[in-house]
């Protein structure tokens, strides 16, 4: 038996507990987002990080995968391959392609990428530290992985709203600089 | 009787006695071939193939040695980095502007302060943040509230 006290003892295991954390992915861009998840996931965040004799990597919880952006027209000219492994197998696929097919992957895979950048040939830690990540498309988050969420993970980007958001009121009482003439036609 | 290597025999007092053996050269390989027992295969039996193999793994462990100053000064960098994230302030300020106050501390015992001590550390954080505050170097500096109960040299 070691004699480290009950006090000592509780202490050592909140040091090395595995946090889980909230991401919420609404209007961000993917890219950046990754960099921030892929920290938190490897256990950056804590002054304790070392990457060669322990793993103090955390839990992400992401939502509303369905909502992140890309810059630009990133959506219509990144291409995401995949192999089946016969012969001519090999297909591409638009980012918007994937994304309406799974609302996830996309954010998955740049994740997927920031996690395996450490500097070795083959990455074993990366596999179990995918397992850590937690994607979700919506905002629904089942009861068992909510119960464990407890802290956030500050958002890349101020989240914008779209005129849908607003009310018909803000929007007629927002200042107008001209008015249409009587006979113009708007298309 | 506790049997020595040479390199131990080397360095031992006079009045120890050394083992003299008759063939000279043959003890001088046995020598060598005692470093060489991790290496596989041939590298651990054959002479010739040892001392070559011998020869490789200096120069690979003085390589080493050189790699782990900047290892470690990556990883300290890493855990003051985090640690400074953890209280809103960015590492660049951080390590830039505590010579200034005459901290002299390096950034080995500024990482194992932010693990084993977190409040000494903290007390530095807001010291920085109250130095950033009174000198107003760029605008995020001007308009930010300096932290409550460090004094400085204005004040008093």
């Amino acid at each position: 038996m070691s004699n480290l006290t009950k006090f000592r003892r509780t202490q050592q295991w909140l040091t090395f507990a595995r946090l889980w954390y909230l991401y919420d992915a609404t209007y961000q861009d993917v890219f950046d987002s990754a960099i921030v998840i892929a920290q938190y996931l490897r256990g950056m965040n804590k002054p304790i990080y070392d990457h060669v004799r322990q793993d103090v990597g955390n839990h992400v919880v992401v939502i509303n995968t369905s909502k992140v952006s890309m810059p630009v027209d990133e959506w219509k000219w990144r291409m995401y391959s995949h192999h089946s492994r016969y012969g001519g197998g090999q297909t591409w696929a638009a980012a918007h392609e994937l994304h309406s097919k799974d609302p996830t992957i996309v954010l998955y895979k740049a994740v997927y990428k920031e996690v395996g950048s450490a500097p070795r040939a083959v990455n074993l830690i990366r596999s179990p530290t995918m397992a850590r990540l937690h994607l979700f498309p919506d905002a629904c988050i089942p009861p068992e992985i909510k119960a464990n969420i407890c802290d956030q993970i500050r958002q890349v980007q101020p989240v914008l709203k779209s005129l849908k958001d607003y009310s018909e009121e803000e929007v007629e009482k927002f200042p107008k600089i001209v008015d249409y003439p009587e006979d113009y036609v708007v298309k | 009787m506790v049997q020595l290597t040479q390199v131990l025999c080397k360095y031992m007092p006079k009045w120890v006695p050394r083992f003299r053996g008759s063939n000279k050269s043959f003890m001088r390989k046995q020598h060598l071939l005692s470093l060489c027992g991790h290496l596989y295969g041939r590298k651990r039996n054959c002479f010739r193939i040892a001392r070559r193999a011998l020869y490789r793994t200096f120069e690979i462990s003085q390589d080493k040695r050189r790699e782990k100053k900047v290892f470690f000064r990556d990883l300290f960098t890493q855990r003051i980095n985090s640690a400074c994230a953890e209280h809103d302030l960015q590492y660049k300020y951080f390590i830039t502007i505590l010579p200034q106050l005459n901290v002299e501390l390096d950034r080995k015992i500024l990482s194992s302060l932010a693990i084993w001590e977190p409040r000494t550390f903290k007390s530095l954080v807001e010291l920085v943040k109250a130095k950033r505050c009174e000198e107003g170097i760029d605008e995020a500096a001007r308009n930010a509230t300096p932290p409550a109960g460090v004094i400085t040299r204005g004040m008093l």
